[in-house]
C-alpha cells in the first residue's frame, strides 16, 4: 500500500527523495520504495524519518 | 618440490596484490561495503541464490565429472563455479538496486569493472588464438581469464539494463 | 566408485528437489518471520563466501596434497559451506520456521549423523583410509556426518541457552 501521507510530508518540506535518503542514511531508491509501498522500514528507520520530517509515527505510518 | 614451492611463491604474491589494490580502493572510497537496511535484507536473498547456484553447479560438475564425461580441468572448473554463483547473486542484487553500496559513485565501479573486463578478455583472447584454451578436448585453466573477463562485462550489462528498466517517480529533476 | 558418486550426487539433488517442493506444500506454516529472514541473509553471506573461497583454494590445497583427490575435495568445500551457513542460522535462532517442531530436525540429523559416522568407521576399517593412493570417500562421509553432528551439538546447546534466557513473568 502506497505511503502517500510520507510522500507529501517529503514534499511540504521540500525535499527530494535524494536529500531525505541522505538525512536518515539510506538509499535514495530505499525513500522510493516506501512510499511505493514495496517495503516496510523498521522502526528504526520510521522514527529517523519521523524526526526528519518534523511528524509523529502516527502521522506518517499509522494505517 | 622446488613446482611447488614456486606455485606457493606465486599465488602469495598474487593474493597479497590483489589485496594491496582492494585497499587501495577502498581507501580512494571506489568500493564501499555500507548498505541501508533493504540493502541488507535485498543482499542476503541474493547471497541464498547466489550460494545454491555455486553448491549444484559444482554437484553439476561433478556428476558430469563422475559420469566419465571430462571436459574441464580443475582450474577451469573452479573458475566456472566461482562465475556462475557470482553472476546469480550480481544480478539478484542489482535487480534489488542492492549491488552498489551508499557511497559508491556509479561510474567509478563501472569503470573498474569496465577496465578488469579488458584486461582479462585481452588476455583470454590471446589464449583462444594461441589455441591453449582447449586442450585434447578439454577446457583448460588459461579459459579463466576468458569467464572472468565475461562475467564482469555481463554484470555491466545488467547494471546497465537495471538503470533503463527502472520505472521511479522522478522528484525535483532527480 | 564414480557411479556411487553419480547416484551420490543425484539423491542430494533429489532430496533438495523434494525438500522445497514439501516445504511449499506446508505454505505459510513453512515461513521465516523478518529477524530470520534477515538473520538468514547474513547466514547465507557467510557460507556462500566460505564456499567461494574454499572453491579457490581447492586447486593449491590438491597441489599440496594430491592424494585428497578432486572429488573429496569439492564435497569438503560444500561440507564447510554448509555448516558454517547452518551454524550462523542456529546462533541467530534463525534456522527453524516458525511452526518447525524442533524434534524433528533434531531426529533426522541425529540419525544421519550417527548413521553415516557408523557406516563411514565400518567402511574405513574394512578398505582403509587410500584406496589406489586416493583418499577414501568413506573419509568424506565421516567427515560430513561429524559436521552433521556438530551442527546438532550447536543446536542443542543454543536451545539450552535460549531456556535459560527466558524470563518468566
Amino acid at each position: 500500500m502506497k505511503n502517500l501521507r510520507l510522500k507529501s510530508a517529503r514534499a511540504a518540506m521540500d525535499m527530494s527523495q535524494q536529500q531525505l535518503a541522505d538525512a536518515v542514511g539510506v538509499s535514495r531508491q530505499t525513500i522510493n520504495a516506501i512510499e511505493k509501498g514495496d517495503y516496510n522500514p523498521t522502526i528504526r528507520l520510521c522514527v529517523a524519518i519521523c524526526r526528519t520530517l518534523g511528524k509523529t509515527l502516527d502521522e506518517l505510518f499509522w494505517e | 618440490m622446488e613446482y611447488r614451492f614456486g606455485f606457493l611463491l606465486g599465488l602469495a604474491a598474487g593474493v597479497t596484490a590483489g589485496l594491496v589494490l582492494l585497499m587501495v580502493l577502498f581507501k580512494k572510497k571506489v568500493l564501499d561495503m555500507h548498505f541501508d537496511e533493504r540493502q541488507e535484507r535485498a543482499r542476503g536473498k541474493a547471497y541464498q541464490y547466489g550460494f545454491l547456484t555455486l553448491a549444484a553447479v559444482m554437484l553439476a560438475l561433478g556428476s558430469v565429472d563422475a559420469a566419465g564425461f571430462h571436459w574441464c580441468d580443475l582450474m577451469a572448473g573452479m573458475t566456472l563455479c566461482i562465475c556462475a554463483g557470482t553472476l546469480v547473486f550480481a544480478a539478484a542484487a542489482i535487480w534489488k538496486d542492492a549491488y552498489l553500496g551508499l557511497y559508491e559513485t556509479p561510474w567509478k565501479v563501472a569503470a573498474l569493472f569496465a577496465v578488469l573486463s579488458v584486461c582479462n578478455l585481452s588476455i583470454g583472447m590471446s589464449s583462444l588464438m594461441s589455441g591453449r584454451v582447449v586442450e585434447d578436448g578439454v577446457l583448460t585453466f588459461r579459459a579463466a581469464n576468458l569467464l572472468l573477463g565475461a562475467l564482469l562485462l555481463v554484470i555491466l550489462g545488467l547494471y546497465a539494463l537495471r538503470c533503463l528498466t527502472r520505472r521511479e517517480t522522478e522528484e525535483d529533476g532527480e | 566408485m564414480n557411479g556411487l558418486l553419480l547416484i551420490a550426487v543425484l539423491l542430494i539433488a533429489w532430496l533438495g528437489l523434494a525438500c522445497y517442493f514439501w516445504q511449499r506444500e506446508r505454505g505459510p506454516k513453512a515461513a521465516y518471520d523478518e529477524r530470520q529472514e534477515q538473520a538468514r541473509g547474513l547466514a547465507y553471506k557467510y557460507g556462500f563466501l566460505t564456499l567461494a573461497v574454499c572453491v579457490c583454494l581447492l586447486d593449491t590445497v590438491l597441489t599440496l596434497f594430491p592424494w585428497i583427490g578432486t572429488e573429496a575435495g569439492g564435497f569438503f568445500c560444500l561440507d564447510l559451506g554448509v555448516t558454517v551457513f547452518a551454524v550462523t542460522a542456529i546462533w541467530k535462532d534463525a534456522y527453524l520456521r516458525l511452526y518447525e517442531k524442533p524434534w524433528e530436525v533434531v531426529t533426522m540429523w541425529g540419525l544421519c549423523g550417527l548413521g553415516g559416522l557408523l557406516y563411514g568407521v565400518f567402511s574405513l576399517r574394512k578398505e582403509g583410509l587410500l584406496v589406489d593412493g586416493m583418499l577414501n570417500l568413506s573419509a568424506v562421509l565421516i567427515v560430513i556426518s561429524g559436521s552433521v553432528l556438530l551442527t546438532l551439538a550447536v543446536f542443542l546447546y543454543r536451545r539450552r541457552a535460549a531456556g535459560r534466557e527466558d524470563e518468566e513473568p
